[in-house]
């Protein structure tokens, strides 16, 4: 649907993909696994979105920058290379400077690379379009990710813990407010993240039905 | 990479064999060099993770906030490594005397394997405190074992005798002082985690010849289960 469209396209237009009209999230619907598995806190999540945005937006210009060198019949076997390279990188630096968050993202960050949004990009932009549009594209989409688990991550803290980030929230952390365990569990982020997605989808509705025409 | 070999060359049919070996080489030889360079630190936040566990655990106060260099000094001064009298245990040492011991322990989680520390008293009857320094159980569920709000509950613990020395129950359902309240929602972590501590307590106990003490009388004959 997207990929080797003509021209180049302004970092305006791009950044509107990536964060609203073609969102990793809710439209291409790609991602969905980490979005459910690292959105019960919001420190994790966020520590997880930065990851991703930094992975993606590396790979997507190494990749673009090998695009006329590499042979089409081996190209998603450099894509995972080049982006498995990316992700230990991201590893190895938490686990240096940052044990404790390594601890908490445990088997999280490694799977970044098995993350669609990545090889999505690197198949649908990265490998057809120059360095400086794929990076853009590849850090839009990283952020339009981001904002999705945050809006996910938030409810799901606050009600079920009754804290954001770590820190008591008024109310929701006061006798008044029976927290609601099932929100971090695993339903929760079934929950959250379809509501997500119904509301962004009906909000852009018409224009996505035409575009799919 | 600098050489531009001309358009035959690309086309040739060993061309992606050695465009993929050569993209591997590079890559690892990066990621190879900045682990061998970051290996050091990575083991040394190891250690740190692991004393300031049983800093933890024996409730050994090592200042406010303190750095990795504060808790390592602590830790050198403060505590004995295991010796063959000590069944595995580390000691710390006040005046001379054993004042606790801090017995490493690890076992499977719902995940993986939770490894951590518990302090108990010279006659075994009392937890000074537990202390974990690695786990990966479910975040805001299992992994809250390692909030202070859980293993607060542990300080000064009265241990029961026998093989079943302390007990994790539902919140608001504990009947006996050597009983804390388990977490919700983390039923699979905490009964796991019950068997793990009782395990090594048990063990340890019966190898340091402190079996039958405890704060409550052990029941007549051994406490073992049959």
């Amino acid at each position: 649907m997207n990929g080797a469209g003509g021209g180049q396209k302004s970092v305006k237009a791009l950044a509107m993909e990536g964060l609203w009209t073609n969102n990793p999230i809710f439209g291409q619907v790609l991602g969905i696994c980490s979005t459910l598995a690292v959105t019960n806190m919001v420190m994790n999540t966020l520590v997880m979105c930065a990851a991703l945005v930094v992975t993606l937006s590396m790979s997507s210009l190494s990749i673009s920058l090998l695009r006329s060198w590499t042979p089409r019949n081996i190209r998603m076997m450099i894509e995972t290379l080049i982006i498995a390279f990316y992700v230990i990188m991201v590893d190895i630096a938490l686990k240096a400077y940052w044990p404790e968050m390594s601890q908490n993202l445990g088997p999280y960050v490694g799977l970044i690379i098995t993350n669609c949004i990545v090889m999505g990009r690197a198949e649908a932009c990265a490998n057809t379009q120059p360095p400086l549009t794929a990076l853009v594209d590849g850090f839009f989409n990283g952020l339009g990710y981001s904002f999705m688990l945050l809006l996910v991550a938030i409810p799901r803290e606050l009600l079920g813990m009754g804290t954001i980030m770590g820190f008591a929230a008024p109310y929701f952390s006061g006798p008044h407010w029976d927290k609601w365990i099932i929100m971090v569990m695993p339903p929760g982020a079934f929950f959250m993240l379809a509501l997500a997605v119904w509301l962004f989808r009906s909000i852009q509705g018409p224009q996505q039905k035409e575009g799919a025409k | 990479m600098t050489e531009k070999p001309a358009i035959k060359f690309r086309t040739r049919r060993s061309f992606p064999v050695l465009y993929m070996f050569a993209v591997t080489f590079v890559a690892t030889g990066i990621l190879i060099g900045l682990s061998r360079s970051t290996a050091g630190r990575v083991e040394a936040n190891k250690q740190i993770l692991f004393e300031r566990a049983v800093l933890s655990a024996l409730g050994v106060d090592a200042g406010q906030r303190p750095s990795p260099a504060n808790i390592h000094q602590t830790f050198l001064a403060q505590v004995k490594s295991p010796t063959e009298s000590t069944a595995g245990a580390y000691r710390l040492v006040r005046d001379g005397a054993t004042a606790a011991y801090a017995l490493p322990f690890a076992g499977r989680g719902f995940w993986n394997e939770i490894r951590g520390v518990m302090g108990i008293s010279p006659d075994g009857s009392v937890l000074t405190g537990v202390a974990f320094y690695e786990q990966s159980e479910t975040p805001g569920l299992g992994a809250e074992i390692v909030k202070p709000a859980f293993t607060e509950q542990f300080r000064n613990l009265k241990l029961a005798g026998g093989s079943s020395a302390l007990g994790l129950k539902p919140a608001g359902t504990k009947t006996s002082a050597s009983e804390v309240d388990a977490i919700t929602g983390a039923t699979q972590t905490c009964t796991r985690l019950e068997d793990i501590l009782n395990d090594a307590l048990g063990a340890w106990r019966r190898e340091m010849g402190l079996h039958e003490s405890g704060g409550a009388a052990a029941p007549d004959g051994s406490g073992e289960d049959g």
